[in-house]
């Protein structure tokens, strides 16, 4: 087995996490002032995180809304040996807006904005680059089967079965594109320790 | 590490596991070291990858009220940290601010007057010895006897004194319980006035910023031996590009805006615009390499109150140009300084180490 190694969350630096760190034990002792930090700080990732699994804005910011309200609850409960606080609080979103999917809100369609034909290369914009375009440069190092199964898993909460439909592949497939782009993702994220 | 351990956290992860198996791995997860490791890895690189994918956006601004309403709302019910082990949650603030005023109340209606005469009351009116207010010292009543009852007013008042005695214990005990009781409110209610101002001193920086309209702070961004030279194409000329071309900014051949020499030549460039009202970045690239497949170009800011540089978004690259925009928190200050890096693309983000692009100002 592979050595226990203390991974660094790399969307974020060291004064960051720490700080978040500090932010949660505050949470536990009560501190309401801490869950508004917090808050500040990783508002627009969640509310990201919602946007990309719930269609309707209002939805969406309800996620936003249950997210940091359950934070504030289990504050208690977080174990760093578990993943960062950022970690953390991106798994209760995801959850918390796929709860909302299961109970009737609206669900973004994925990759309903890929465009098979690229985009014309003109003078670069001043604005939101799509979503979309920004994955497809970005994850340039895993496959479209890959890629595609971890979106399904993540934002679609979707089982291996679902994700085999939503494919139209083997369910063994599936398992393949799901193991071997974690792989990738490790091999990534290992490289420059 | 092993494949049955790899998939028992993806599982767990992404909440595909049926109940008992879950409370399985649960055990393994609260014994286990090295499944604690595999989770927190798992988490981290979902959680990265997530981020990648799903770009952070803000609410608006009356979401963004909603939310923050709804959050004070929830931690409004918090019970303060407890001092000296007594915790005082916020509400039995009120019925215990009743409790003893009513206490209080009724401690001054149970004090005993003060006596005017000897003996207990014979029929003639005449009172029986009492205590004096001051309980605390625990004084014992002494009774006058009365003019010509001396005798059956110093029987009564030793009984009186008795029962006096009795009651002055209960109220001196009654009394520094209140006492503490008071200073425990007074304490609660100093920690809560703090937290008021904090809160209030937040509300009214933000209104203040709120107030600046339209204040707007650019910078150009230029190749390092540029920078070192001091070389710059002027923000004036990228202004009258923009409004010629409001938005589009083409770069020229010699990779300058239109209308202007870069001296560049065809080296990497940049502009940044900052919204200091809606927090936001803005910047456009120009004349960068080609990007290699695992590396991505970061947007590292430094602000005026930190030393080290916060990676803030990447920039997807199409031909060698790209734009994207990023948010800081409402509590953050104007960006001094923007760097543009190529960095790996998974690699942690803690500070610049690839090769630098751009930087300005």
């Amino acid at each position: 087995m592979a050595e226990a190694r203390d991974h660094s969350f790399p969307a974020f630096d060291a004064a960051a996490l720490a700080r978040h760190r500090d932010l949660m034990a505050r949470m536990a002792a009560s501190d309401g002032d801490a869950l508004h930090l917090l808050y500040l700080e990783l508002g627009t990732l969640v509310h990201g995180i919602a946007r990309r699994i719930l269609e309707d804005p209002e939805d969406a910011r309800e996620a936003v809304q249950d997210t940091f309200i359950k934070v504030w609850r289990n504050a208690g409960n977080f174990d760093r040996e578990r993943g960062e606080v950022v970690a953390w609080v991106v798994f209760i979103a995801r959850n918390v807006a796929i709860d909302r999917v299961r109970q009737g809100a609206r669900r973004r369609t994925l990759y309903e904005s890929i465009r098979p034909e690229p985009i014309e290369p003109v003078a670069p914009l001043l604005g939101r680059i799509e979503a979309e375009e920004e994955v497809a440069r970005r994850l340039g190092v895993l496959s479209a089967n890959q890629r595609q199964a971890l979106e399904l898993a993540f934002f679609g909460g979707c089982t291996h079965a679902q994700i085999a439909t939503a494919m139209q592949t083997p369910i063994g497939n599936v398992k393949n594109h799901l193991r071997r782009g974690l792989q990738r993702l490790r091999k990534l994220a290992t490289r420059h320790e | 590490m092993s494949d049955s351990l790899e998939t028992d956290v993806y599982d767990y992860l992404l909440g595909q596991m049926e109940p008992e198996r879950r409370a399985r791995f649960e055990h393994t997860l609260r014994t286990n070291s090295t499944a604690r490791s595999e989770l927190k890895l798992q988490a981290e690189m979902l959680a990265t990858f997530a981020r990648d994918i799903a770009a952070p956006e803000s609410l608006a601004a009356d979401g963004q009220r909603r939310v923050l309403d709804a959050l004070r709302a929830e931690t409004s019910h918090a019970h303060p940290a407890s001092h000296g082990g007594r915790v005082i949650g916020l509400r039995r603030l009120w019925p215990l601010a009743a409790m003893i005023l009513i206490g209080l109340n009724f401690f001054d209606f149970r004090r005993p007057l003060a006596p005017w005469g000897g003996g207990p009351s014979n029929g003639s009116g005449e009172r029986a010895g009492t205590l004096e207010p001051s309980v605390a010292d625990g004084a014992s009543g002494n009774a006058k006897p009365g003019e010509g009852k001396a005798s059956a007013g110093v029987e009564g008042g030793k009984k009186a004194a008795g029962t006096a005695t009795a009651d002055a214990e209960k109220h001196a005990r009654e009394l520094e319980q209140l006492r503490a009781s008071m200073a425990d409110l007074q304490r609660v209610n100093a920690e809560l006035r703090s937290a008021n101002r904090t809160l209030l001193e937040r509300i009214e920086s933000r209104a203040t910023a709120d107030k600046v309209q339209d204040r707007w702070s650019t910078m150009e961004l230029v190749d390092t031996a540029s920078y070192a030279a001091g070389q710059r194409k002027g923000l004036a000329a990228i202004g009258r590009g923009i409004l010629t071309e409001p938005g589009v900014v083409v770069p020229t051949e010699s990779g300058g805006s239109a209308g202007s020499s870069n001296p560049a030549g065809e080296t990497p460039y940049a502009w940044s615009v900052y919204d200091e009202k809606e927090h936001r970045g803005y910047i456009n690239l120009y004349n960068l390499p080609t990007v290699p497949a695992e590396d991505v170009v970061q947007v590292w800011v430094r602000m005026s109150d930190t030393e080290g540089y916060q990676a803030v978004a990447t920039v997807p690259i199409q031909k060698g140009s790209g734009s994207t925009q990023y948010t800081l928190p409402i509590n953050a200050g104007t960006p001094t300084e923007v760097l543009v890096t190529l960095e790996p693309l998974y690699g942690p983000r803690t500070a610049p180490t690839g090769t630098v692009l751009v930087k300005g100002p």
